[in-house]
């Protein structure tokens, strides 16, 4: 037994010695391994990766730019491309140029088919401009004056030379119409009238209503003394009448022989509601050429009274008649003489200051 | 011999068998221990070597994915080449279109505009068109001679 124990234990000693040899080998592999070279082996490998990735992406942007600069110059892709580039850019300018004269012809087009309003719209805006003018001289914060030179009765034969004059002169009156004032002196043709009033307008003269028949007087006239339905059917008459000669609406109203004559016969608050109610201010003159009542005025007296009538006032509306040859020598030599003297010359339009401010001189 | 040293050299005997047992199981023990601690080490070994050749082998196959992918933009490739010929003849047939594109909306323009301009000629000889036109200009003349007079005045 002792024996065999012995043997065993020998056996088991040279078991231990081997298993201890094996796990010191085991240690010292461990301690051995090359972890540093694997490691750096792996890093030169992303390096390597690294590098290609960079590369590729420096060639997937030289395509990119490549493909962006044939899209964005033309030129850049040979002759070819060169030319078709050429090509592009004159159409493109032809384009832009045929658009833009395209883009304004239609609002020429536009602008032509709606003349009648845009006429109109800027006549509105025309009046408040001289009304603002107005105020500015009524405060006394401008040095201009006005003079509304007012041409009662026409049109006639003289209405022409008034429009030649005022032309020449660059100058602005009013025209109170009156169809029948003048037909049995001067036996009018239609169309000629038609033909002065449009001219009227055309030259921007304003044109206004005088009535149709302006027989006032007393006896015979069917203004004042026939009853409201007779001075209404005169004046409405005048209205159509300018309205179908030129397509404008007229808006002030000047009695015959002046406001006092319509009031002293008819109702006043009547006359004026209707007025109202036909779109009508009124005004009658503040100053006065005479050339009406008084048959010994001459071309010289009518200039020196409008000089001296108009200078008296920074705002004037001056009454004459276009059916008087004097008059139309008096315009033209007063006219020059009151623009020296500061005096502007305008149309009369129902927005102007004077209505209802206009101090009321009898001829 | 007598008995009583027979019972010694027994007792004798018995303890040189139990020394011989013990020493058997520290022998047995110390071999167990250094057969465990000798598999661990190896086990560990092979861990390491193998997380070692698994980094290397990510790395290799990073390394092939970035060369196939510079591959495939390779500007020495005639493939790639082909390519680039290839966006060329689609930007000139690109621009081909738009050329032929504008001509017809030129044709177009053209069109619209011998209309507008017919259009704008019949307006424009209309009667009523030059007289109101001639108010119209009259009146902005006016207006104007007016705005300066507010300004300068």
């Amino acid at each position: 037994m002792k024996s065999f124990l012995r043997i065993i234990n020998i056996l088991l000693l040279v078991t231990a010695l081997a298993a201890g040899a094996f796990c010191a080998w085991m240690w010292q592999a461990g301690g051995r391994f090359p972890e540093e070279k694997y490691a750096q082996e792996a890093e030169s490998l992303r390096a390597q990766a690294e590098t290609r990735r960079a590369e590729t992406a420096a060639a997937v942007a030289a395509q990119e730019e490549n493909a962006a600069a044939l899209r964005s110059d033309l030129r850049s892709a040979g002759e070819e491309g060169a030319a078709l580039a050429e090509r592009l850019t004159d159409l493109r300018a032809e384009q832009e140029e045929k658009a833009a004269r395209l883009e304004t012809l239609t609002l020429d087009v536009e602008g032509a088919s709606s003349i009648y309003e845009r006429m109109l719209t800027l006549r509105k805006e025309y009046a408040q401009t001289i009304r603002q003018l107005e105020e500015k001289i009524v405060a006394g914060e401008s040095d201009v004056k006005i003079c509304y030179w007012t041409l009662d009765d026409g049109p006639t034969y003289h209405t022409q030379q008034f429009l030649d004059a005022a032309r020449e002169m660059g100058v602005y009156v009013t025209f109170f119409t009156s169809r029948e004032a003048n037909d049995s002196a001067y036996n009018d043709d239609p169309a000629v009238e038609r033909d002065l009033l449009r001219q009227e307008a055309m030259a921007g003269h304003a044109i206004q209503n005088h009535s149709n028949s302006h027989q006032y007087s007393l006896v015979a006239g069917n203004l004042y003394t026939m009853g409201m339905d007779s001075f209404k059917e005169q004046v409405l008459l005048q209205d159509e009448w300018i309205y179908e000669c030129t397509g404008l609406k007229p808006d002030i109203f000047r009695f015959p022989g002046g406001s006092a004559h319509a009031f002293s016969r008819l109702p006043r608050e009547e006359v004026l509601a209707f007025l109202e109610e036909n779109g009508y201010v009124w005004i009658d003159w503040s100053c006065d050429i005479f050339d009406n009542a008084r048959a010994d005025q001459t071309a010289q007296t009518e200039y020196a009274n409008a000089v001296y009538e108009v200078k008296t006032m920074d705002i004037a509306v001056l009454l004459s008649h276009d059916w008087n040859a004097n008059t139309l020598s008096a315009f033209q030599r007063a006219v020059p003489v009151l623009k020296e003297a500061g005096y502007v010359f305008l149309p009369l339009f129902s927005e102007s200051w004077t209505i209802g401010n206009t101090e009321i001189v009898f001829s | 011999m007598s008995a009583r040293h027979a019972v010694h050299r027994k007792k004798k005997s018995a303890g040189s068998v139990a020394a011989g047992l013990v020493l058997m199981v520290l022998l047995l023990a110390v071999t167990a221990g250094a057969v465990y601690m000798g598999l661990q080490f190896r086990s560990r070994y092979i861990q390491r070597r193998g997380e070692a050749e698994a980094a290397v082998a990510a790395a290799q196959a990073e390394l092939e994915e970035a060369q196939a992918q510079y591959a495939a933009v390779d500007p020495d490739d005639p493939a790639n080449a082909q390519r680039l010929t290839d966006i060329r003849e689609k930007v000139l047939s690109e621009a081909r279109e738009e050329e032929q594109k504008l001509r017809d909306e030129l044709a177009e323009l053209d069109a619209a505009l011998k209309d507008t301009e017919a259009k704008l000629a019949e307006l424009e000889s209309d009667e009523d068109y030059a007289y109101y036109k001639a108010i119209y200009d009259s009146y902005a003349e006016g207006k104007a001679y007016v705005e300066e007079l507010l300004a300068d005045h």
